[in-house]
C-alpha cells in the first residue's frame, strides 16, 4: 500500500470523480424492449437468435438485408466448394484415364437438387434467425451509437 | 434508496406483469441500473443491451416477487447478479486486451500534473477493471451516496462484505493511482 495516498484523500477524490460522472441518457422504449427480450426469452429459441444478431452487430452491418445478402453468399460458396468437391472425388476414383471423361463425371441432377434443398435450407434458417421477432428483441437500429 | 412499498397496488400490478406498472419501475430503476453498468465498464449499445436484459430478467421474474424485501431492493439484486454475469461473459472475450488495458508508469513524466477532468477519466477507467461487485459497491457508495446497509441489501450480502469490498476496490485503485502517479 502506497503512503502517497491517505484514505481521507482518496475517498475524497474518489467521490467526486463518482460523483461528476455524467449520467447514461435514458433508453428509448426500455420497458418495451425488455418485456419483448423477456417474452424471446421465455420462448427458447432466441438466445440463437440474439447471438446470431448480435454478431452481425459486431460486425458493423448496416441492415438485416446485408447479412441476408452475406450469409446467402457465403453458403453459395459453400455449395459451390461441395459440388466442386464431389465433382474433383468422382472424377479422380473414375476408371478411366481419359481426360475428356471427366465431363461425364460430373454429378447428376439428383447432387444438383440436394445442394440446392441444403441451402435453401440453411438460408431459410438463418433468415427466420434474421426475422422480425429478432430484430426487434434487440431493437437493431441502424442510428444507434453503436454503428 | 427509494423504497416502494410491497403491499402498495402498485407492486400487485407488478406481480400481474401489466405493461404500465413495469414501465414506471423501469423508469425509476434505469437510472442506478445504467450506473451500475456505466461502473463495470459498459457503454454505448452494449450498456443498453445489458440493461434491457437487466429489465427482462426482472419482468420474467416478477410473478415471483413474494415482497420479502422492498421490490427496489429485489431490483437491484437482480440487476447486480445479471451485470455480474455480463461481465464474466464478457470478460472472456476482452482477455487479450487486458495487457494493452495496464497503465505504464514510465510513459508519463513524475511532475506532469493532469486536469481534474482526466483524473476523473482515469479513475473511472481504474473502476471499471475493478472486479464487478467492487466496481458496483464503489458506484452506489461513492456516486450514489448509499449507505453500506443499503447496499448490502442490494447485494443480498452482510454490510461486512460490502466493507471488505470497498476496502479492496480502494486499496486497488490507490495501486492504480500509484502507478499512473496522479499525486504529482
Amino acid at each position: 500500500m502506497s503512503a502517497s495516498w491517505e484514505p481521507d484523500e482518496l475517498d475524497e477524490l474518489l467521490r467526486q470523480a463518482m460523483q461528476a460522472r455524467p449520467e447514461v441518457p435514458r433508453i428509448p422504449m426500455l420497458a418495451e424492449r425488455s418485456m419483448r427480450r423477456a417474452a424471446a426469452l421465455s420462448r427458447g429459441s432466441s438466445p440463437i437468435q440474439i447471438s446470431i444478431l448480435k454478431t452481425c452487430r459486431r460486425w458493423n452491418l448496416v441492415s438485416s438485408a446485408a447479412a441476408a445478402i452475406l450469409i446467402t453468399f457465403v453458403v453459395g460458396i459453400g455449395a459451390w466448394s461441395l459440388r466442386h468437391t464431389i465433382s474433383s472425388f468422382n472424377s479422380s476414383t473414375s476408371d478411366t484415364q481419359d481426360v475428356s471423361s471427366t465431363s461425364s463425371a460430373a454429378p447428376g441432377p439428383a447432387l444438383d437438387g440436394a445442394i440446392l434443398l441444403i441451402s435453401a435450407t440453411v438460408i431459410l434458417i438463418l433468415a427466420k434467425a434474421l426475422s422480425q421477432d429478432a430484430y426487434s428483441v434487440c431493437s437493431w437500429r441502424p442510428s444507434r451509437q453503436a454503428w | 434508496v427509494e423504497e416502494l412499498t410491497d403491499i402498495s397496488p402498485g407492486a400487485i400490478a407488478l406481480r400481474k406483469r401489466e405493461p404500465a406498472a413495469f414501465a414506471e419501475l423501469v423508469h425509476s430503476h434505469e437510472r442506478i441500473v445504467s450506473g451500475l453498468g456505466q461502473s463495470i465498464g459498459l457503454s454505448g449499445a452494449e450498456l443498453e443491451d445489458a440493461v434491457a436484459e437487466v429489465f427482462a430478467a426482472v419482468f420474467l421474474a416478477l410473478p415471483k416477487f413474494e415482497g420479502r424485501s422492498s421490490i427496489t431492493t429485489w431490483v437491484y439484486q437482480i440487476a447486480g447478479r445479471t451485470l455480474r454475469r455480463w461481465a464474466g461473459r464478457r470478460g472472456k472475450h476482452r482477455t487479450a486486451e487486458l495487457p494493452g488495458d495496464v497503465p505504464d508508469d514510465r510513459a508519463s513524466p513524475p511532475d506532469h500534473a493532469l486536469s481534474q477532468s482526466e483524473t476523473n477519466d482515469q479513475l473511472w477507467a481504474a473502476v471499471a477493471k475493478l472486479q464487478p461487485r467492487q466496481a458496483m459497491a464503489v458506484e452506489l457508495y461513492y456516486r450514489r451516496q448509499w449507505t453500506v446497509q443499503a447496499i448490502a441489501q442490494a447485494f443480498d450480502c452482510p454490510r461486512a462484505t460490502v466493507k471488505t469490498l470497498l476496502f479492496r476496490a480502494r486499496n486497488e485503485l490507490r495501486r492504480t493511482l500509484d502507478r499512473e502517479d496522479l499525486s504529482s
